[in-house]
């Protein structure tokens, strides 16, 4: 672990988290090789990653242990499947800590686009810059939902997994 | 031999220490990671009920908020760990909850801390909602606190438990590991004290130890039929040679006496002397081979008093001594006392005075000195032994170089009668002449 925090120490490198682990192996997982996908279900074994209200559990369907849903709580790693249909949009609410990091990630399966806006109770938006690329990285302000949408500018049905922090 | 020597005790201490830190090792590792994992569950259950708070203020807003609050306080489960709810404005009035002032935490980054309550130690994690809200929710670790007490007496108990086992077992088998060693020792012992018959009778196969105790006592009848050849061979030297040799002085003196012409009674006198000188050289070879075969050594013997002996032998030599013209000093402590076998501490200190005198001329000087310790020194002033000699003159038939006489075998006598006494002779320079020590190793 010690060499693993010096090697990207000096490679210049931040050193990977929880929350970008589970986004790495969600799309790792993706992958038609068994083994990537053992390996995706260990990472997201270990970095505790749960789904989120009746999503599957992918750690469990690519072959490491079950973990347990997580629902109504502030998320540790958590993810969530939602399929899109051309043109449509997807949402859903989620509370996040006031004054702690929190993050969204949209991992796109396939050559499927979307476009990812995040807003609180108030309709103001957290993040703009990045959204378009299925990230958005913000510090609320107070505790309460935030409304996190996805719309899929395509025009064929497509599918992502929300990781969110 | 103390218990704390005894290697198959040292190995049950250190075995048991081994154990009891492992078995600590485990308790310290079983409840740090047993609070740890509890205190994490206890935080997910506050962060699950600020959620649902949070949801409550969403969506009703403040005086929802209020009602839910007292709700939960109202139909709190028993048994589990007590709720704690703080609600205040953005000046700090406290609007819901039960929890009165606490140390500050910092609600805008959502902190946790731990801080007393009423109903004991608790962990509380601080919030701000919309409108300057500071949400307080908490959870009492008295259940926690007292799981873990329990915990380490359970632990504590254990440990006493494994290490009394542990210890208990492992003595028991030190203590019969022990007798067992102990029978090889007793053997070895009774075997050097000259009880020739002493064996370690160790059952037959058995483990690694009988095995022992068999080769033990396969040695001991090998040195027993070793001793036993070296006195017959010696007794044979004793009456097949030493009494023909007896019988020929007694024919040449015969011879002698009849005699009346002296060139022969010079020759017969020569040869009377060579036969002597024979005689003598297998007396001193046997007083060698019999004190070596003696079996044992004298340090168990009865106790003597080497000064007596020492002045009695002093008292012998010191009319010769007045007759060479030598100058014979005797500081002998009184009653400087040690075990052994009188007479072969006379013939030990009668070597080392005729090995002094024969090399000391007229006007010199020889100190006979017995102390404490015991220690005893017979110094001269003589011409000394070299450097390169003074180990080989311990050795058979070595001689000074300083001079030809004798057999070369006191000196060997001398340091076989010390070594059974537990004794070391050794010779240093005295500057002049030479000093022969003889003291404890």
């Amino acid at each position: 672990m010690i060499v693993m925090l010096i090697l990207a120490l000096v490679a210049g490198a931040e050193p990977a988290d929880d929350f970008t682990r589970v986004v790495d192996a969600i799309a790792r997982g993706g992958s038609a090789r068994p083994a990537a996908r053992r390996d995706a279900a260990r990472a997201l074994a270990a970095a505790g990653a749960h789904p989120v209200d009746g999503t599957h559990d992918l750690a469990a369907a690519w072959g490491a242990m079950r973990t347990p849903p997580y629902r109504d709580r502030a998320l540790g790693p958590g993810y969530r499947q939602i399929a899109i249909g051309g043109g449509s949009s997807a949402r859903f609410e989620q509370v996040f800590l006031a004054g702690q990091r929190a993050r969204v990630a949209v991992v796109m399966h396939g050559n499927a686009a979307v476009r990812l806006a995040v807003t609180d109770d108030d309709g103001q938006p957290q993040c703009g810059a990045r959204e378009h690329a299925g990230r958005c990285d913000w510090v609320p302000l107070w505790t309460t939902r935030y409304r996190i949408e996805l719309q899929n500018p395509g025009s064929a049905i497509a599918s992502y997994t929300v990781v969110v922090e | 031999m103390s218990q704390i020597a005894s290697i198959a005790v040292r190995q049950t201490l250190i075995s048991t220490t081994i154990v009891l830190c492992a078995v600590l090792g485990f308790a310290v590792v079983a409840i740090g990671t047993t609070a740890a994992s509890m205190r994490a569950d206890l935080l997910r259950t506050i962060d699950t009920d600020i959620v649902g708070l949070a949801d409550v203020m969403a969506g009703g807003g403040i005086t929802d908020l209020r009602l839910r609050i007292d709700d939960r306080l109202a139909l709190a489960p028993s048994g589990g760990p007590a709720a704690l709810y703080r609600l205040t404005d953005q000046v700090g009035t406290r609007l819901a909850g039960n929890l009165g002032p606490i140390p500050p935490l910092d609600a805008a980054r959502s902190a946790v801390g731990e801080a007393s309550t009423p109903e004991g130690l608790a962990l509380l994690r601080a919030t701000r909602l919309r409108g300057g809200l500071v949400l307080v929710v908490g959870r009492s670790l008295a259940p926690l606190t007292a799981l873990i007490a329990h915990l380490e007496w359970i632990l504590a108990l254990s440990a006493l438990a494994t290490l009394a086992a542990a210890l208990t077992v492992g003595l028991f088998a030190a203590g019969r590991l022990g007798t067992r060693v102990a029978r090889l020792n007793d053997a070895f012992d009774r075997f050097d004290a000259g009880d020739f018959a002493a064996r370690a009778a160790p059952r037959r196969g058995g483990d690694e130890l009988a095995q022992l105790g068999q080769h033990v006592d396969a040695h001991l009848d090998r040195i027993e039929q070793l001793f036993r050849a070296q006195r017959q061979i010696s007794d044979d030297i004793a009456h097949e040679l030493r009494t023909p040799l007896v019988h020929l002085d007694t024919r040449l003196l015969d011879a002698l006496e009849r005699n009346h012409d002296p060139a022969v009674a010079a020759s017969l006198d020569r040869a009377r002397a060579d036969v002597r000188s024979v005689v003598s050289l297998f007396d001193a070879l046997l007083d060698i081979a019999m004190t070596e075969s003696a079996g044992g050594g004298m340090t168990a013997g009865t106790r003597i008093d080497l000064s007596d002996v020492a002045s009695d032998l002093a008292e012998l030599y010191a009319p010769s001594a007045e007759e060479a013209g030598i100058d014979f000093v005797r500081r002998i402590a009184p009653g400087v006392e040690m075990r052994g076998e009188a007479m072969q501490i006379t013939r030990l200190i009668a070597n080392l005075l005729d090995n002094a005198f024969k090399y000391s001329p007229s006007g010199s000087r020889v100190r006979l000195t017995v102390a404490t310790g015991p220690r005893l020194v017979v110094e001269d002033n003589g011409p000394g032994v070299a450097l390169a000699d003074r180990e080989a003159i311990f050795e058979r038939f070595r001689r000074s170089t300083a001079t030809g006489n004798g057999h070369g075998l006191g000196l060997a006598l001398v340091r076989v009668i010390a070594v059974r006494h537990g004794l070391t002779a050794r010779v240093e320079d005295a500057a002049p002449g030479a000093r022969f020590i003889v003291e404890p190793v």
